[in-house]
């Protein structure tokens, strides 16, 4: 190994190191928003965004061409890093020019240009994708300077739509947005998360405005930031691009349906490997089952994305050849395959954070996932499947992600439940929204164990069995760990509930067998846990296991809360006490009751036996901003009832 | 640094190492024993292994081999069939190669073309890699790829990696050193190996055409936490080119030495306006510390450029900064870098009649320093070593914020050359005690009879993370500190404290511990069981138990500095109650650390005095045990509950 191999960190330090060179000649339209009189705002925001102004270009040979114009003013040391700007390109979208000024708090003035600026490959989760971005640093970015970049892109894009986003994690002043189309071309504006605005029009020429938009905050498991910050969607139409427009989602359903169509190829091998893995001999769903494993399974996940091919799946062929592919790949190789089985199943795009497309979300091209729908024929399956959906023409669609490993056939991931798909028929689409699944079908059941001796020590089993995305998400922090790490995770959690204590076994039961529960069992040995008082001895029955979700007490809530899914804990804790000690007082049993959520926990004297039971359910995926105080009482309920102690004292 | 080449050696050279080189390079055949391997020695449940790993330098062909064979044995290991690998500035990657082995001996060669992948390109920069993916992998595959890494140049340092992120069965490894002419050794070279934390019996092994070594069974590195640098822990073999004078270490520290005392002494000069500037600073001051003191306080009035943002050259044009070269010119501009304020201070210590030098010291955050490793990065940075009045002050002015008589934690408990003319003596730099690093909280709190608690916290910090703390802030402003010292005593109470800072002490300061009050309200701290009250006799989370909760460990514990915490906490008791219990007193103790807590009722009023002294840093193995065991102890005394019997007003239940 030679000593000057590069790495990733040397990005970074060159990034930090290499003085951009700088010239003034700063513009008079950031000069002008320079000088306007400094806003007060609370004193965490890193930035206020004082300009924001896009302007879009129809071309009538169909390019769009995007200038931006966007001023900064730093408010925060943390705030310094506006003064870098990412943009981001690829072999479909180039940039024109670039640009960048700042003006300093004691007058100084640099300018950047674009031959300033570094390049670097954006993959992030793939292999390989021609996406990239263009980096420029700023000088003189401080607290009280103005920062401003200017750029022009010009795109050839698959499908004519545009997004004007108008508010982000700092405030902004004044955003603009405005289309230039040539004759003969229509636009429909969308707005999401903000009321309808109206543009002033001039020719073909529109503009819209807003002003002050507040930033959206962080906070405790809110929904995502496409969910909560206002952007409008604008597409343009022309009989001219007719193949690459929409109005509806059934027009966008469509055009993805034939950017597909000619990707679901099936080679003899396959052929052979579908006869192999799902004779007809089977029973019809246990053939899906096993396809659906196969791609689920076999498949390896690995993305190769350039140009069109961030939308456009591999063919099947070369997918089942080559025994890697991305999700779209994977959906299309099992609709190739089961459609060798006379099943027939259906491509759906979708978002992988729920929130993002609601039902009232206007037809727009902002999926980045796929999965399939499989059409179930009557009388394929018996028992009612989580992952079903009744379509009124299609009939029974099992929904399923062959990316999602930890998975089991028939239920759907978490971050897809509650959410709204688009699903691609031959001739069309439309936006359904996806199951959700009841809280007993993600439980954890834990039931413990325990013999308590009288210098306070504690000894015992713990059963820890996990259903649904509580057992996902258990198998995806596993998977990657070998034993004697996942002993350390244990290790870990149990840290936060007990002192001095060490784990005596552990082990993991079904870690592979996605369709059964996950079984985690531990002993374990807690020296002085509980704790002398005088006479007294005081235990806390719960022993381990926290379930109050996190929550910040001390500001204001904006947004609704967000659970993975609706689900179901339950305590079952028996504490044999030492001899000649008897219980004395119990904690009062709780019992909260919500309309999304319900709380009940009692500890119970059985002679020589302290038993502690508890459950909590949440039943659903969102708790609204206005029934947030709610779940925060909640939350306090549980941490309470968690440090209660049951009083032993001595009998004789 | 690269080096030139005479030509003509170079293809007379080029010659030779063909032959002695090239044969190596095929692919391996798939043992029987590889086949069925299925599991990784000592770490069931790993998801790959390395079979075979190859680093082949060859010098005078200007060129790296590398060979990977992994073994994929569960799922999650498919992601090594992802392969990138990362093209150095001026080198390019030749003669790529990969394939797939079926578990059933199927061969799928990899006939794509890599993907190039921009890691950063711009003015001047270019860093590239090639990457792929590997056909056809399952559970039970194995993976194989091997490459050159070809460059333009030699460079003046190479490296094996001995220890992978996967356990390796077999590793080979080869170096041929150039033999030509080299621009910088114009009296001969030579190549040197050093080598540390090696498996037993394993070495690199000198042969005629340069170094090699095979080696069987490495385990894959993994780091714990609160262990010393990683580094320190991964076996390691580089190579380097020595002019004929530098034989050994002595001899290479002794010229290193020389050249920087040159350099130091140069700088720091003789001059009347530091004469002159030292005798304003100490006025009429005759003690010798206090003098030191007030040198010490001048010297940090000096703008220091170390702790503020880059700058590019425009913007030091437009503010005019430039670069010092000399202490006359740190004291004429106001400003330097925290070398510049180093020496100045020691300029200043001299022209006052003081014996003081400048020390080139090591920084045992990243690594320990190593006199074996010919590298003078090891001791890149300064401070300042003073006697007066018969007493050495080790003293770090360069730093900001740092008060007299305290060194950054990383420069303590480490190794440092005091320059001198014949090239510097190595010394050892004290270990910074327990009092070096004091946290005291006081507390007024009020009990409710619902549970919780609410009053009024005070923390002071002083020495070391006062330190931090200030340096921490310079890259934030009141919010942000006001934020980071509220979510860190938040951190310390029951989940569901609200916790506001009311005011926060000096942050420019140096010689002030840094004091924050805050108020806090903290629902459930006590809870009703009955007729009884029950409340924590302790508020805080014991804050080193991260580090103890493993049974076993693999590595050493290391915290950066000792440490001391010192704890007066007075919670007024609800009326109505009557104590049942109060805590008892605890006490635990070792040759480094102490522990003691008092609990006592004073009229309605429940007091807790606490005391944590831990003095050491580093824990080998044989010692976790014991240091485990004490904070055990530690935290089950501080879990100790009061219990209060209602006789008044019944208890309610917690919020």
């Amino acid at each position: 190994m030679r000593k000057k191999l590069t790495s990733a960190g040397l990005f970074l330090v060159v990034l930090s190191f290499l003085p951009v060179p700088a010239r003034a000649g700063v513009p008079d339209w950031v000069r002008a928003v320079a000088q306007q009189p400094a806003r007060k705002y609370a004193d965490d925001v890193n930035a206020v965004m004082l300009l924001d102004d896009q302007e879009t270009t129809i071309r009538d040979n169909g390019d769009i061409v995007t200038h931006q114009r966007s001023v900064y003013r730093i408010l925060r040391p943390e705030g310094k890093s506006y003064g870098r700007l990412e943009l981001g390109f690829s072999g479909d979208t180039k940039v024109n020019y670039l640009r960048g000024w700042s003006i300093t708090a004691k007058g100084e003035e640099y300018e950047a240009k674009e031959k300033d600026s570094f390049e670097t490959s954006l993959s992030t989760y793939e292999v390989f994708s021609d996406d990239k971005e263009k980096i420029l640093l700023l000088p003189g970015a401080d607290v009280g300077t103005v920062v401003a970049f200017e750029y022009e892109q010009r795109e050839r894009p698959y499908v004519f739509q545009d997004r004007w986003f108008f508010q982000y994690s700092i405030p902004c002043e004044k955003s603009r947005y405005t289309l230039h189309l040539p004759p003969g071309w229509e636009y429909r504006a969308s707005f999401i998360n903000h009321p309808e605005v109206t543009p002033t029009a001039q020719g073909e020429t529109y503009t819209w405005e807003i002003s002050d938009s507040p930033r959206i905050q962080d906070e405790y498991n809110e929904p995502p930031y496409r969910a909560l910050a206002g952007h409008a969607v604008i597409t343009f139409f022309s009989q001219k691009a007719h193949d690459n427009t929409y109005k509806s989602w059934a027009d966008l359903a469509a055009w993805n349906a034939r950017l597909i169509a000619g990707s679901f190829t099936a080679s003899s091998a396959m052929q052979q490997k579908v006869q192999e893995l799902a004779p007809a001999s089977l029973p019809l769903l246990d053939r899906i089952k096993a396809l659906a494993s196969f791609a689920q399974r076999d498949i390896r996940y690995a993305a190769i994305e350039v140009g069109i091919g961030g939308f456009r799946p591999h063919s099947a062929s070369e997918i089942f050849a080559h025994g890697y592919g991305d999700c779209k790949d994977k959906a299309t190789l099992l609709s190739t395959m089961l459609a060798q089985i006379g099943v027939k199943s259906f491509y759906m795009l979708i978002h992988d954070e729920r929130g993002i497309y609601t039902a009232a979300t206007p037809p727009n091209l902002g999926f980045d996932h796929a999965i399939l729908a499989i059409q179930l024929p009557e009388g394929s399956f018996k028992s009612p499947l989580p992952a079903l959906y009744e379509h009124p023409k299609l009939g029974h669609l099992l929904i399923f992600d062959p990316t999602n490993d930890l998975v089991p056939f028939g239920h759907i991931p978490y971050y897809e439940q509650d959410s709204f798909a688009l699903l691609v028929t031959g001739d069309g689409g439309e936006l359904i929204h996806l199951p959700v699944t009841p809280p007993a079908m993600n439980e954890v059941r834990r039931t413990a164990k325990f013999t308590l001796l009288p210098d306070g020590t504690l000894q015992g089993d713990v059963e820890e069995s996990r259903s649904g995305y509580l057992a996902m998400l258990t198998r995806s922090y596993l998977r990657d760990e070998s034993h004697s790490d996942r002993r350390k995770m244990i290790e870990h959690l149990l840290g936060s509930d007990l002192a001095d204590f060490q784990v005596d076994s552990f082990a993991v039961e079904n870690a592979d067998d996605i369709d059964k529960d996950l079984v985690l069992r531990y002993k374990f040995t807690a020296n002085h846990y509980a704790k002398t008082a005088g006479p007294l001895l005081l235990v806390r029955p719960r022993v381990v296991g926290q379930m109050a979700g996190a929550f910040d007490s001390t500001k204001p809530r904006h947004y609704a809360y967000d659970f993975a899914a609706p689900f179901l804990r339950t305590d079952s804790v028996e504490i044999t006490l030492p001899d000649g000690y008897g219980v004395d007082e119990l904690p009062d049993p709780v019992h909260t009751v919500l309309p999304f959520a319900e709380y009940e926990s009692k500890s119970e004297n059985s002679g020589k036996v302290l038993k502690y039971t508890r459950e909590y359910k949440v039943e659903t995926t969102q708790v609204q901003v206005d029934k947030v105080t709610q779940l925060r009482q909640i939350f306090s309920e549980i941490n309470a009832d968690e440090k209660n102690m049951a009083i032993l004292k001595k009998v004789n | 640094m690269h080096w030139r080449r005479n030509l003509l050696l170079t293809a007379l050279a080029l010659l030779f190492s063909c032959l002695a080189l090239a044969q190596n390079e095929d692919w391996l055949p798939i043992t029987q024993q590889e086949q069925q391997i299925k599991d990784v020695p000592g770490d069931a449940g790993a998801s790959a292994i390395q079979l075979y790993y190859a680093d082949y330098i060859d010098d005078v062909m200007h060129t790296e081999f590398y060979y990977h064979r992994i073994k994929i044995l569960s799922e999650p290991g498919n992601k090594y069939a992802d392969v990138q690998i990362e093209i150095p500035q001026d080198g390019s990657i030749s003669q790529l190669k990969a394939r797939t082995i079926h578990p059933d001996g199927k061969i799928i060669d990899f006939t794509g073309k890599p993907f190039e992948k921009t890691i950063v390109k711009g003015r001047g920069v270019k860093f590239l890699a090639k990457t792929f993916t590997l056909p056809e992998v399952t559970p039970g595959s194995i993976i194989e790829y091997k490459y050159h890494v070809d460059w333009p140049y030699i460079l003046e340092e190479n490296y094996w990696t001995v220890q992978h992120d996967l356990y390796t069965v077999k590793e080979d490894f080869r170096i041929k050193p150039y033999s030509g002419a080299l621009d910088d050794f114009p009296m001969g070279y030579h190549m040197s190996v050093i080598f540390g934390n090696m498996p037993p019996g394993l070495k690199p092994k000198q042969e005629s055409y340069g170094f090699q070594m095979h080696a069987e069974n490495i385990p894959a590195f993994q780091a714990e936490g609160y262990m010393p640098p990683a580094d320190e822990y991964k076996p390691e073999v580089r190579f380097f080119y020595m002019g004929g004078g530098a034989t050994n270490a002595d001899k290479f520290w002794q010229d290193v030495g020389r050249r920087w005392n040159s350099r130091v002494e140069h700088y720091i000069g003789n001059r009347d306006e530091i004469k002159q500037a030292a005798a304003q600073a100490i006025g009429n001051e005759t003690d010798p510390e206090k003098k030191l003191r007030a040198l010490y306080a001048r010297v940090q009035q000096i703008r220091n450029l170390s702790y503020e943002r880059a700058r590019s050259q425009q913007e030091q044009k437009k503010e005019n900064l430039k670069d010092d070269s000399n202490a006359g010119d740190v004291l004429s501009r106001g400003y330097g870098y925290r070398y510049d304020i180093t020496r100045l201070f020691v300029a200043m210590a001299r022209a006052a009649g003081f014996e003081a030098s400048v020390l080139q010291v090591s920084n045992r955050k990243e690594r320990f320093f190593s006199r074996g490793l010919f590298s003078a990065n090891q001791l890149a940075s300064e401070i300042a070593l003073v006697s007066a009045g018969g007493k050495d002050y080790y003293l770090d002015p360069g730093t900001r914020f740092c008060p007299f008589g305290l060194l950054r934690w990383f420069y303590t408990s480490t190794v440092a050359m005091k320059l001198d003319k014949k090239g510097g003596t190595f010394i050892s730099v004290p270990a910074a005690t327990q009092e070096k690093a004091v946290v005291q909280r006081a507390a007024s709190l009020k009990l409710q009879p619902d549970g919780s608690l609410q009053g009024e916290i005070t923390v002071q910090y002083t020495g070391e993370d006062a330190l931090e703390y200030r340096l921490d802030a310079l890259s934030t402003d009141e919010a942000g500190r006001k934020k980071e010292l509220e979510d860190e005593l938040s951190s310390l109470l029951p989940q569901g404290a609200v916790v506001k800072m009311k005011t926060a002490g000096d942050w420019q300061a140096s010689e002030t511990p840094l004091t924050a009050v805050f108020s806090v309200d903290i629902p459930g701290f006590a809870s009703s069981v009955g007729k009884r009250l029950l409340m924590p006799a302790y508020l805080f989370q014991t804050r080193q138990l991260d580090a103890f909760k493993q049974t076993n460990r693999k590595y050493p514990v290391y915290f950066p500095y000792a440490f001391a915490e010192v704890d007066n906490l007075n919670i007024q008791l609800p009326s109505g109650y009557t104590t049942e219990s109060v805590p008892s007193t605890e006490d635990a103790s070792l040759p480094y650390a102490r522990y003691r807590s008092i609990s006592q009722l004073k009229g309605d009023t429940f007091n807790m005095q606490r005391a944590l002294l831990f003095n050491g840093i580093f824990f080998d193995l044989d010692k976790y045990k014991e240091v485990k065991t004490f904070f055990n102890k530690v935290q089950s005394a501080d879990q100790q509950e009061l219990v209060l019997k209602g006789g008044g007003p019944v208890a309610q239940k917690a919020d």
